[in-house]
């Protein structure tokens, strides 16, 4: 049994084992530290030139590392909080995603930055937000969020190895604690690969023994094992049979798996826990209407309330969205159609 | 012309990463804590009275925080 933090710290271990051009640089992750939530721990023992910490200042390591990747290093930059991650996208958008297209592929920037977002944990409205969506959409740019189906630590190894974009890479917090887990673990839901993504795969899951089911839910990341939650509470206490599209890269983003499912059954429930208006569900919805048209019956999203997330926990609680919420938005979905 | 500011940490950044000597933040401390340095540029009475009104002020935050029910509900 592994732990997500285990997987992507073996996955950070193997991608310096096996290629020398791999560097981390990020705020406190030298041992015995090993970074404020542990994702580094043993890798500045284990590589110790290779493993830089840097002074307080995001858009420095940021700049620093586009420019050690033009000159042919893989650079994997740590931003401590997510939300930190304002810092960086000066360098990220205007300098990593744009060159290899202003130099006309002379130049790749193979910039991994990992990052580590999302609330629950009382941090307070400046350490827990879910702001990827800020960066989905920009040409040049790779979004990937980790979950903890399938193998994050692979993911992870990928970006780095697999791929010369420059890369966010989205790990939730509460993420870290979960195991891993594996197809054949599972015992009250199935879970297969989908869509003929290669790098960074989407996912099904459906509860074992369901009949064919009638709403596509949708979501990444932590909020996927949310959604998880409510699929089975959907098919055991309501009988709603749904099936859940989990996807791991959300930019570029290929929507074919989410399509495919929202053809079949006809309603769709986008499940995010950054906040709702231009989030990645509008996204996800837009692509489906544009597609399905009049064979999407019904769509809904589920998302943060638009506050700055409370520091105090029964707020906290309260802004970011729940599995309660998840049932009464899919409720809400099969109402509109009996309607 | 740059302004820098030789400035020193009296602690980690995050919770446990400071390495240098105990010693060595002690001795920061009594000697380049800019509190204590513009506080003895103060006149004794003055600074008497500064820190008087701020231990005031921070004490009667507290006993409103602690004695305010909690926002939200409980946990």
């Amino acid at each position: 049994m592994t732990s997500v933090l285990e997987a992507l710290n073996n996955g950070l271990q193997r991608a310096l084992a096996d290629d020398s051009r791999v560097v981390l640089l990020g705020e406190d992750i030298l041992d015995p530290y090993g970074g404020a939530f542990k994702v580094t721990r043993g890798l500045s023992t284990a590589f110790p030139e290779r493993v830089l910490t840097t002074p307080v200042s995001e858009a420095g390591m940021t700049g620093l590392a586009a420019g050690m990747a033009l000159r042919g290093l893989r650079p994997v930059v740590e931003i401590m909080f997510g939300d930190f991650s304002t810092l960086t996208v000066d360098p990220l958008v205007n300098t990593a995603a744009k060159l290899r297209w202003m130099y006309n592929d002379q130049v790749s920037v193979p910039l991994v930055v990992r990052t580590p977002m999302g609330g629950r944990r009382g941090y307070g409205p400046t350490h827990s937000q879910s702001i990827e969506k800020l960066f989905l959409g920009v040409p040049g740019l790779r979004v990937v969020a980790a979950s903890h189906f399938g193998d994050p630590g692979e993911l992870l190894y990928r970006a780095i190895l697999r791929q010369d974009d420059p890369l966010v890479f989205v790990e939730h917090k509460l993420l870290y604690g979960l195991q891993v887990i594996d197809a054949g673990a599972a015992s009250d839901f199935e879970i297969e690969r989908t869509g003929s993504a290669e790098l960074f795969p989407a996912y099904r899951l459906t509860v074992r023994g369901a009949p064919s089911p009638t709403l596509t839910l949708a979501a990444y990341g932590y909020m996927a094992e949310l959604a998880r939650q409510a699929l089975v509470r959907l098919a055991y206490e309501r009988e709603l049979f749904a099936e859940l599209i989990i996807l791991t890269q959300l930019a570029p983003l290929d929507a074919a798996p989410v399509l495919e499912s929202a053809n079949h059954t006809g309603r769709l429930l986008t499940i995010e826990e950054g906040t709702l208006s231009a989030g990645w569900g509008a996204e996800v919805l837009a692509r489906c209407c544009e597609s399905l048209g009049g064979r999407l019956a019904a769509a809904g999203r589920v998302a943060a309330i638009e506050t700055p997330i409370p520091a105090a926990a029964g707020l906290e609680r309260r802004t970011l969205p729940e599995v309660d919420d998840i049932l009464r938005a899919a409720e809400k979905i099969g109402a509109q159609l009996h309607a | 012309q740059a302004l820098i500011i030789d400035s020193a940490r009296f602690g980690p950044h995050s919770k446990s990463d400071d390495t240098r000597p105990i010693e060595m933040i002690e001795e920061l401390r009594r000697t380049r804590d800019p509190l204590t340095i513009h506080g003895n540029r103060l006149a004794a009475i003055d600074r008497e009275t500064v820190d008087a009104e701020v231990e005031a002020l921070v004490r009667a935050a507290f006993e409103q925080a602690l004695s305010d029910p909690p926002a939200g509900g409980a946990l």
